[in-house]
């Protein structure tokens, strides 16, 4: 076997299903469906309309087909849209939730006990949509920091919620946001107050379980003025033999002079390696709104999993002199296919964004970037800079760019730039004739593409990420 | 099982009403070409009936994103029945000095041999140009098979399908192999108005260069007398034989209320060469779309493009690379100055096989926006399927840079001329490329008439 070929050996090593029963809304969706998970969360009124005006507008539209993607049609009907743990009991302490579950964690190689001790880290661990387990809120309760779950944040504080929720990413957005919009169970909320540096990072976990059940997140973070936070978001999934359908909405707002940091590490499973089949779905809408001046939102992505990765974490930079950012690296290995990229709009005056996006493509894999950077009429003193690299292990896989840059004034300046790249067989002897072995070097020049992303991440996120690309390009090279 | 999801362009809409522009064209191209040899007609037919599946281009297609077509759509255009007369000294006026005995002539999309001047080139040994009308039944079916009905079935471009559907007298142009045709040629195709009407004109092209033939043309489009609209659809088929050798110069100069829709086709065999040199500067409406295939080893294809627009003119400029064959290479410059309510698009993709290895593509795209209405649109993309390749593309939109004005200035030069060196410099880097000297003083002089005439009587010599 050639060095290069080897690549597809490497398993999804977090395949495995914690058995938890589940409290599960048979499959289909009707408006029916829409109100029982309204009224099983117990929301305030509002968001009945919400929800019924999401479902409507998305019976109205059509799955969008223009990205460059493969897959059979989705059988929205045979999803369950609701399934929440057994578990009814507000938990205060770590010590009272389920063993199994914090067994599963454990198996991710994350510890709520070690995080919480060592790294100060606050986890809101969201199991199959339900939060289990919020730590350190009292400390950030302190501060006047919310951080909880959003079916808890629509109870205790609905006009935060109803003020932002959907201020981003409207209803009618797409497709896929509709559909979130209609039938959310649950994701994350922070709310910074004015002139507060959020003391820790936050932190959540996501987790599907229960076997064809759509996680359908919904998190929404607002930065009051002069406040500042950083946001990590991490992925496994056991792995199943039918296709998970995963649409979640992020919505950001940045008030004058905040600045939001958004850092997600994805590594759901992407499928049988030979086949594709069994892999999630990841069609995820982000979107941040630099609402105030001066305000600023950078989105830092590492994509390693799914089947199917739909994103385009994007920042409307609406405030004068508000700054977008976005760094991604996507990984791309066996089948999985990713559509991944930015937009930034540029409104206000003196507006500036980056963009850093590295793709790696490997075995039979399809990896696009589709960005765009549009520039208004209004956005006088625009800047942009864009660079997109891709890389290409192996003579099976796909590096597409689609960048659109659209300039409507004369005050822009807009750069952009792409390379291709391959890890060559001259370059992996390069290191073995210095006494490095093959997989070392593919992880030392994969690292070295990445660095420009991975030096955006939080520290122990970095040293995870490093980690990931390497652990699934395991076996890429011998 | 699987869908696969491509771009909407060729998604049927349901129930649209047809636009006024699609309704008369389909209505012109009824009408039979009683000029052309009998299997011409086949061709138009098909055309015809694939033109009726085709939609017709609106905004909400992905491709025509950036087209502001009502103006197109709104109109009733009729063919051209009328050849107006144009004088010696008219087209004395339009030829190069280069090109004096070897300039071919279209009116109206069609073909005029009388007007033609070939002394030049009649005297080159392996140099054909046959007119569509002139071959017998056994050359067109011969033309046909081989080169143009295959792509018909499959085509989606709406205007494309028109040209052939219209088709009229077209030429052919033949070298033969080792064959250097060592004057460029002129292609001067001419709109000659001649009344009230808004007609459409479709005129064909097809060159065959057989192995290690070397061509260079120079594409001249004109509009002459023009008391209305006009939509030319312009289609052009290239064939490189192994080592062929290809230059064209598109040069642009439709006149003010000129719609130009120019479709290409062009493949390059092993170790041949094209080289295209787009120069837009006028008309209203204009969109060229490229489509080269690579299908030899060591292919190389060079696009360059140079787009000076104003008022409220649009150049939409859409580039298609296949590279099939691996060591093949290709390289894009495209420049725009853009002013007024101006916009010009840039759309260009280089797409590489599987196992087209150890090619190399490069794209890049520079504007300059000088008005505060101007709109720029750049699409360098990339679709790569093979692992050792190297591929490079960048755009940049921006403006004169303040720092080199300032440079300038403090050397004694007035605002006007540190200005106008900078767009000249920009501009010349492509200018300079030319392969026709006479154009290279011919286009300079008209960048600075261009300047003055904007700017005041301003820069300096």
């Amino acid at each position: 076997m050639s060095t290069l070929e080897q690549l597809t050996n490497q398993d999804y090593k977090f395949g495995f299903k914690t058995d938890i029963e589940t409290d599960i809304l048979p499959k289909g969706l009707n408006e029916t469906v829409v109100r029982q998970i309204w009224e099983k969360k117990g929301e305030p009124d509002f968001m009945l309309d919400f929800r019924l005006k999401a479902y409507a507008q998305w019976l109205k539209m059509t799955e969008p087909r223009w990205a460059h993607l493969t897959f059979p049609p989705i059988d929205y009907q045979d999803i369950s849209y609701y399934a929440a743990p057994k578990q009814k009991v507000q938990k205060q302490s770590l010590d009272e939730v389920d063993p199994e579950l914090l067994a599963t964690f454990e198996k991710l190689g994350l510890s709520l006990n070690e995080q919480k001790r060592l790294s100060g880290v606050a986890v809101d661990a969201v199991f199959d949509s339900v939060s289990i387990a919020t730590t350190f809120k009292k400390d950030l309760a302190r501060h006047g920091v919310i951080f909880c779950s959003i079916s808890e944040a629509l109870k205790e504080h609905p006009d935060l919620v109803k003020q932002y929720l959907g201020s981003v990413v409207p209803t009618t957005d797409n497709y896929y946001a509709a559909l979130n919009s209609a039938v959310f169970t649950d994701g994350s909320f922070v709310y910074v107050p004015k002139d507060t540096v959020c003391p820790m990072e936050l932190s959540t976990y996501f987790r599907i379980n229960t076997e064809e059940t759509g996680q359908f997140e919904r998190t929404l973070i607002v930065c009051d003025d002069r406040a500042q936070v950083s946001y990590l978001e991490g992925c496994t999934a056991p792995a199943f033999s039918k296709n998970q359908l995963h649409a979640a909405v992020v919505e950001l707002v940045a008030l004058e002079d905040a600045s939001i940091k958004y850092s997600t590490v994805q590594n759901w499973y992407a499928g049988d390696p030979k086949t594709g089949q069994g892999g999630i779905y990841n069609f995820v809408t982000k979107r941040g709104k630099c609402a105030g001046a001066r305000s600023h939102i950078s989105w830092t992505q590492v994509e390693t999993g799914s089947a199917i990765t739909w994103k385009y974490p994007s920042c409307i930079l609406q405030g004068d002199h508000s700054r977008g950012e976005f760094y991604s690296v996507a990984l791309t290995n066996n089948c999985q296919q990713a559509d991944t990229g930015t937009k930034m709009i540029h409104i206000g005056k003196d507006t500036k964004s980056t963009i850093i996006s590295k793709g790696i493509s490997a075995g039979k894999s399809i990896n696009c970037y589709r960005g765009a950077v549009t520039i208004k009429k209004s956005a006088k003193g625009a800047r942009n800079f864009t660079q997109c690299d891709s890389m290409l292990i192996g003579d099976q896989c796909s590096a597409n760019t689609f960048p659109y840059i659209d300039v409507e004034n004369d005050t822009a300046k807009v750069e952009h730039e792409a390379s291709t790249s391959k890890v060559s067989e001259e370059q992996i002897f390069y290191f073995q004739s210095r006494g490095i072995g093959p997989e070392e070097a593919v992880a030392t020049i994969i690292s070295g593409f990445c660095k420009d992303v991975f030096r955006e991440l939080p520290a122990e996120f970095a040293q995870e990420a490093d980690a990931l690309l390497s652990l699934k390009l395991e076996n890429s090279v011998g | 099982m699987n869908a696969v999801m491509t771009t909407t362009a060729n998604q049927p809409e349901t129930a649209r009403p047809k636009t006024l522009a699609e309704q008369t064209i389909a209505a012109a191209t009824v009408a039979p070409a009683s000029v052309l040899p009998q299997p011409f007609n086949r061709l138009r037919q098909a055309a015809q009936n694939r033109l009726s599946q085709v939609p017709f281009p609106t905004r909400r297609q992905e491709r025509y994103k950036y087209c502001q077509l009502d103006g197109l759509s709104n109109t009733a255009f009729e063919s051209f029945q009328v050849f107006p007369k144009i004088s010696a000294d008219q087209l004395a006026a339009l030829t190069l000095p280069e090109c004096q005995d070897a300039r071919l002539v279209f009116v109206n999309g069609r073909y005029q041999p009388q007007l033609s001047q070939t002394k030049a080139l009649t005297a080159i040994k392996g140099f054909h140009i046959t007119p569509f009308s002139g071959m017998d039944d056994a050359a067109a079916e011969a033309l046909l098979t081989q080169r143009l009905e295959a792509q018909v079935a499959g085509d989606d471009n709406w205007f494309s399908l028109a040209n052939t559907a219209l088709l009229d007298d077209g030429l052919h142009i033949r070298v033969d192999r080792d064959v250097v045709v060592d004057v460029p040629v002129q292609l001067l195709f001419v709109m000659a108005g001649a009344d009230a009407t808004p007609r459409i004109a479709a005129p064909r092209l097809v060159a065959e260069l057989g192995p290690y033939a070397r061509l260079t043309v120079m594409e001249h489009y004109v509009g002459l007398n023009n008391a209305s609209a006009t939509l030319n659809t312009m289609g052009f088929d290239v064939f490189l034989d192994d080592g062929a050798s290809m230059t064209t110069i598109l040069f642009q100069e439709d006149h003010q209320a000129g719609f130009h829709f120019n479709q290409r086709r062009v493949q390059v065999g092993r170790h041949a060469g094209f080289n295209q040199h787009t120069l837009a500067f006028s008309g209203l409406l204009s969109r060229f779309d490229n489509h080269v295939t690579v299908v030899g080893e060591q292919g190389d294809a060079r696009l360059n493009g140079l787009l000076l627009l104003n008022s409220s003119r649009q150049s939409h400029h859409h580039l298609l690379i296949d590279h099939q064959a691996g060591h093949s290479t290709s390289n894009q410059l495209y420049k725009s100055i853009v002013l007024d309510e101006a916009r010009g698009e840039f759309d260009a993709t280089v797409k590489i096989a599987k196992g087209a290895q150890q090619t190399n593509a490069a794209q890049l795209n520079k504007n300059l926006v000088l008005s505060p209405l101007a709109k720029v649109y750049t699409r360098p993309q990339l679709l790569i399927d093979a692992d050792d390749v190297k591929c490079a593309h960048g755009a940049t939109v921006g403006q004169l840079d303040e720092e080199e004005q300032f440079y300038l200035t403090s050397r004694g030069l007035s605002p006007a001329q540190a200005q106008y060196m900078l767009i000249d410099g920009f501009a010349q880097e492509l200018i300079d490329q030319l392969p026709i000297a006479s154009l290279h003083q011919r286009l300079t002089g008209e960048l600075q008439d261009w300047f003055n005439q904007r700017f005041g009587q301003q820069a300096a010599e």
